[in-house]
């Protein structure tokens, strides 16, 4: 579909690795400034391996 | 409309795309500053077992000590006194009603569940509330009921009143039928309080009173004093055996409003020497009528009340006392059955006289209970530094022992002797298929809330873990928090 839409494949991972970046400095900040407001609800160890696997599939090539 | 539509369909797919990310990024983080802010000052949390799928932390967590819990059930399974845990809250609140769903196997010796939360954490202060009392629930069906509404029980022995407006009257006016002593003597409470009506007749002259035994820690005491001008003289050692600041504060009420007040913060809160500190502190007043004075002394139990003067000779400790010397033998006086001892040293180990019975004290920090008979007691120790605690007051003299307050339904009340009345602010849990549901309201403004944490405690008097048939098992623990909004904290 990205295909479709004139969006590469490469693109769209790099696309969602931003994303995912983006939400994890946002996380990390957030808990910086008041500690526990992400915590309590969500684990942002989950988050950080989403960036990792999300980051390995961006660099992997075939 | 149209605009943004076209704006739309000019964009390309990747920009569309790094709009709908961006946008649900800040949604986000929007979601988690609107649950960090509480606009509304009205929020939920809820914690169950078992856990479930949950990804975060919670807002209820940290129970401890583990050995006080029991592993491998599927509810959290309390089998000792009392258990602690954590409220994470992203903000200040003012008020919380914490529900409690359980099922529970307890005993007869054990006929009190309690919910507390933190009040003060220099003394270690917990503001207890009921959730379930076997004792009071059982007269509530065998006495005949005068009062069973949200706010109060009010329970009679016999039948001496038919009207409740009667039943108020007379408690106002001190003298309740079949209670020829006074309220106090005759009616039993329970998270109730009646008003402190203890006279001395004029005629009785009150020598002033000098304790120079050293007690550890915060104390409350009441004191009687007669009409005219009244001082209270304080001297505080700081042992500096902690690295912590040990402010110290003396609270005076009278009829439950403060009648004075002094405190000093800790001049050198990071002690490295070890060295002791000497501190006095000095109250004064003046007293129109003679009457009750409830003395709250505030202290870290790094510190250590090394001389106290009044200037009256009625004095008693409530519900603990913690003397400290190494002098040697220690006589005090009590008026409840029961007295519970703890040693945290082992060279303080030994026998204990009380009510004219040895008991043997052999385990450090283990608490033990025993028992004698009604009336006043004597406590002999031939060794100090012991924690000694009940239900009722110790003084120093049989002369200075006084309780202006009434009995109180703990564990080891028995219906009959003296009381003829019960008086509650309790509502019995509800039960459903097997489990219980009981609810515990807190005034939380003034809590201690340390890194976001409130914390709490449940309490088992009695549950010492031996029995492993005795148990608690706690389904849900849900706490609905309330305090002021948004508007109110930026208007008012």
């Amino acid at each position: 579909m990205a295909k479709d839409m004139g969006l590469k494949s490469s693109e769209l991972k790099r696309e969602i690795f931003y994303f995912v970046s983006a939400a994890l400095a946002a996380g990390i900040i957030l808990e910086l400034l008041w500690p526990n407001i992400i915590l309590a609800y969500f684990n942002l160890n989950i988050l950080f391996a989403l960036w990792l696997v999300s980051a390995l599939v961006a660099v992997w090539k075939r | 409309m149209t605009m943004l539509k076209v704006f739309w369909t000019k964009l390309s797919f990747l920009s569309r795309l790094r709009l709908f990310f961006g946008a649900f990024l800040c949604l986000m983080i929007l979601v988690f500053l609107y649950l960090k802010v509480v606009p509304f000052g009205h929020i939920t949390y809820t914690k169950t077992w078992p856990a479930g799928l949950r990804s975060g932390k919670g807002f209820i967590y940290d129970f401890k000590p583990a050995e006080r819990l029991a592993t491998g059930t599927a509810a959290l399974r309390v089998i000792a006194d009392p258990v602690y845990f954590s409220l994470f809250t992203p903000r200040r609140f003012d008020q919380v009603q914490v529900t409690v769903k359980y099922r529970e196997r307890l005993g007869t010796t054990t006929p009190i569940i309690e919910l507390g939360v933190l009040q003060d954490k220099i003394a270690g202060s917990y503001e207890l509330r009921p959730l379930q009392n076997d004792i009071v629930d059982a007269l509530r069906f065998s006495w005949p009921r005068l009062d069973d509404s949200a706010e109060r029980l009010v329970l009679q022995q016999e039948r001496e009143y038919s009207s409740l407006a009667d039943f108020d009257a007379d408690l106002a006016a001190g003298h309740l039928r079949g209670c020829p002593s006074g309220p106090a003597a005759c009616v039993a409470v329970y998270d109730y309080s009646l008003p402190e009506e203890y006279r001395v007749p004029d005629y009785v002259r009150l020598s002033p009173l000098t304790i120079d035994q050293p007690l550890r820690g915060s104390h409350q005491f009441y004191v009687y004093f007669p009409s005219g001008p009244w001082r209270l003289k304080f001297s505080f050692t700081d042992l500096n055996q902690d690295r912590a600041a040990d402010p110290v504060t003396v609270n005076v009420y009278r009829d439950g409003q403060l009648a004075a007040t002094q405190a000093f913060a800790d001049a050198n809160p990071d002690p490295t020497g070890g060295q002791t500190e000497t501190k006095d502190l000095t109250l004064t007043g003046q007293a129109a009528s003679g009457g009750v004075y409830k003395v709250e002394v505030r202290i870290s139990d790094d510190v250590v009340i090394a001389r106290l003067e009044s200037s009256s000779e009625k004095l008693a400790f409530i519900n603990k006392i913690w003397p400290v010397s190494g002098a040697g033998v220690l006589t005090l006086f009590t008026d409840a059955a029961y007295l519970q001892a703890t040693a945290f040293d082992p060279a303080n180990l030994g026998s204990i006289s009380f009510g004219g019975q040895a008991f043997a004290l052999d385990t450090p920090y283990r608490q033990f209970t025993w028992q004698a008979g009604p009336g006043v007691k004597e406590i002999k120790l031939a060794k100090d530094d012991i924690v000694l605690s009940n239900s009722g007051v110790f003084a120093f003299s049989r002369a200075g022992l006084f309780n202006p307050a009434p009995a109180r339904i703990d564990r080891f009340f028995a219906p009959g002797g003296d009381t003829r009345y019960v008086m509650a602010a309790y509502e019995r849990p509800l039960l459903e298929a097997g489990r219980k549901t009981a609810r515990a309201s807190f005034n939380i403004s003034g809590a201690d809330r340390d890194k976001g944490k409130y914390t709490f405690l449940i309490s088992v008097p009695g549950l010492d873990g031996t029995a492993p048939e005795n148990y608690l098992d706690i389904e849900e623990i849900q706490v609905e928090l309330s305090g002021r909004t948004l508007w109110q904290k930026i208007w008012d």
